[in-house]
């Protein structure tokens, strides 16, 4: 078989052919484009599903197009006359905070504060024993700029938003 | 010559170095090893949370997971129901599923029954993101991407216990590696296209502030609030090797020192932010995608471009490593 003057194999032209659709899967993915959206039934299922199964599709703008400010989440767990202090994601030393920190930026985002504290409540609940109630304050850590921080301004922690759970008496 | 004609001979000469242009099996050899030692780094960074991050009961639920899960993907609910046949419970099945995962990740690095070691990570890699979708990132993306590569491209030609014998043809190893490449060369320009499109990477605040953020800071850097210049460098820097990375890699003495660059960056992003494996995961793939492109000794040729190299090019330079 013949393409631009070079002699290929079918298994080559076959292979190329796939090489070249899927760097075009990558292509629009790392651009942020859907590509499955411009294909009519059933190639965007196909290509939904091929792009799942093999990261084709993933985008990659990491840290972009600004940082946005981190968040942390302060929770207070009273047990008895006990209040038990901690802040989650200020350091994050390990893949799971990581992860953690990640999903509750997403759920920020899509304005879901209240499944974000949801989830680090139930977490609290789960981990320490004979918790009464749990309140999670999710605040944002304001970075100054370089000429704030120049004119001695620190980064500071800006509360949006707290929810305060209690265990029900058990029946 | 018209134009039409030497689009024509590009294209016919840039299809020759696909297929043609002598590459190692070695450098798909670094893929494999390296991509299965850093998703077993990170396995072990996360055991201690797997329950918490992909149990039944973790973080995201299952029954909640499933909602937002990618409808083709299989999830670790689904690989629980298979095992709960055998009388097995949940989060017994969660475990049972990274151990195969992480025998499997030991049996590609050793090369190992590479295709079905890297088949049977994968599919584990997919349940997993899957579950916790939510909360994957960059590594889990980079994770998925190479498996596949490591089932579909041969793999395990060299440094391997079982050496593949079939599809390893030198055209196979050619146009896989430079899909790695190509892949590489999208990543950056994507990401540095992003990057370009917000105002704090152009006055250097970005960089401050990623540098400031307690979820990143590893060393107090504020002394260097005094030399603003520094951070509008680094910023620069990141822009330009990001944007510039699909031109300027694939030449000869340019992109050695764009390799370089690339490499310390991500050593910096692991020093400086913490992420480790995510860097890992990237210089891994660098490593096997160009190193021995611009270091490795199997070159045959010494053009300074390689469009030069692929005007030159003629059928029957190829040879086995």
């Amino acid at each position: 078989m013949g393409l631009l003057g070079h002699k290929l194999s079918k298994l080559q032209m076959t292979w190329l052919s796939l090489a070249f659709c899927h760097l075009l899967i990558v292509c629009f993915g790392g651009f942020g484009i859907p590509i499955s959206s411009f294909l009519p039934p059933p190639f965007d299922g196909i290509i939904s599903g091929y792009s799942s199964y093999s990261g084709a599709s993933a985008g990659y703008g990491f840290f972009s197009p600004d940082i946005a400010d981190q968040i942390v989440a302060r929770v207070e767990m009273r047990r008895g006359d006990s209040i038990l202090c901690a802040k989650l994601f200020e350091n994050n030393r390990d893949e799971a905070e990581t992860r953690l920190s990640g999903l509750v930026m997403l759920l920020s985002d899509i304005d879901r504060d209240d499944v974000a504290t949801k989830l680090i409540a139930a977490r609290c609940f789960g981990v320490v024993d004979d918790l009464q109630t749990v309140k999670v304050s999710l605040e944002y850590v304001i970075v100054p700029s370089l000429a704030e921080y120049r004119n001695g301004s620190v980064e500071h922690y800006r509360p949006f938003y707290e929810a305060e759970f209690v265990r029900r008496a058990s029946q | 010559m018209i134009p039409l004609a030497r689009i024509g001979a590009l294209s016919r000469n840039l299809l020759g170095a696909l297929f043609s242009a002598p590459e190692s099996g070695r450098s798909l050899a670094l893929l494999r090893i390296g991509i299965g030692i850093a998703l077993l780094a990170k396995l072990c960074l996360e055991f201690r949370s797997i329950l918490t991050l992909y149990g039944e009961l973790g973080l995201i639920q299952w029954e909640v997971a499933a909602i937002t899960a990618h409808d083709h993907l299989p999830d670790l609910r689904l690989l629980a129901s298979i095992f709960s046949r055998f009388g097995i419970n949940a989060n017994t099945s969660v475990y049972i599923v990274f151990a195969i995962y992480a025998f499997s990740l030991i049996c590609l690095i050793l090369g190992f029954l590479t295709r079905l070691s890297a088949a049977v990570a994968w599919i584990c890699l997919l349940a997993a993101c899957a579950t916790a979708m939510a909360s994957a990132y960059g590594v889990d993306a980079f994770g998925i991407i190479g498996l596949f590569y490591c089932v579909v491209m041969p793999v395990s030609s060299c440094w391997a216990l079982t050496p593949q014998r079939i599809g390893t043809a030198p055209w196979a190893t050619s146009l896989s590696i430079r899909f790695v490449q190509l892949h590489l060369c999208v990543v950056y320009l994507a990401s540095g296209y992003f990057k370009m499109r917000g105002s704090q990477w152009w006055t250097g605040e970005a960089m401050w502030r990623v540098l400031r953020m307690p979820e990143f800071r590893q060393y107090d850097l504020g002394w260097l609030s005094n030399v603003p210049l520094v951070f509008v460098g680094m910023s620069w820097f990141t822009l330009l090797i990001e944007t510039g990375y699909p031109l300027m890699i694939w030449h000869r003495t340019i992109g050695r020192a764009w390799f370089i660059c690339i490499i310390m960056m991500h050593a910096g992003i692991a020093i400086f932010m913490g992420l480790w494996v995510f860097s890992a995961a990237m210089i891994v793939l660098n490593v096997s995608a160009f190193y021995l492109y611009h270091f490795g000794s199997l070159r045959l040729n010494r053009d300074p471009l390689p469009f030069g190299r692929l005007l030159k090019w003629s059928p029957g330079r190829n040879r086995r490593d």
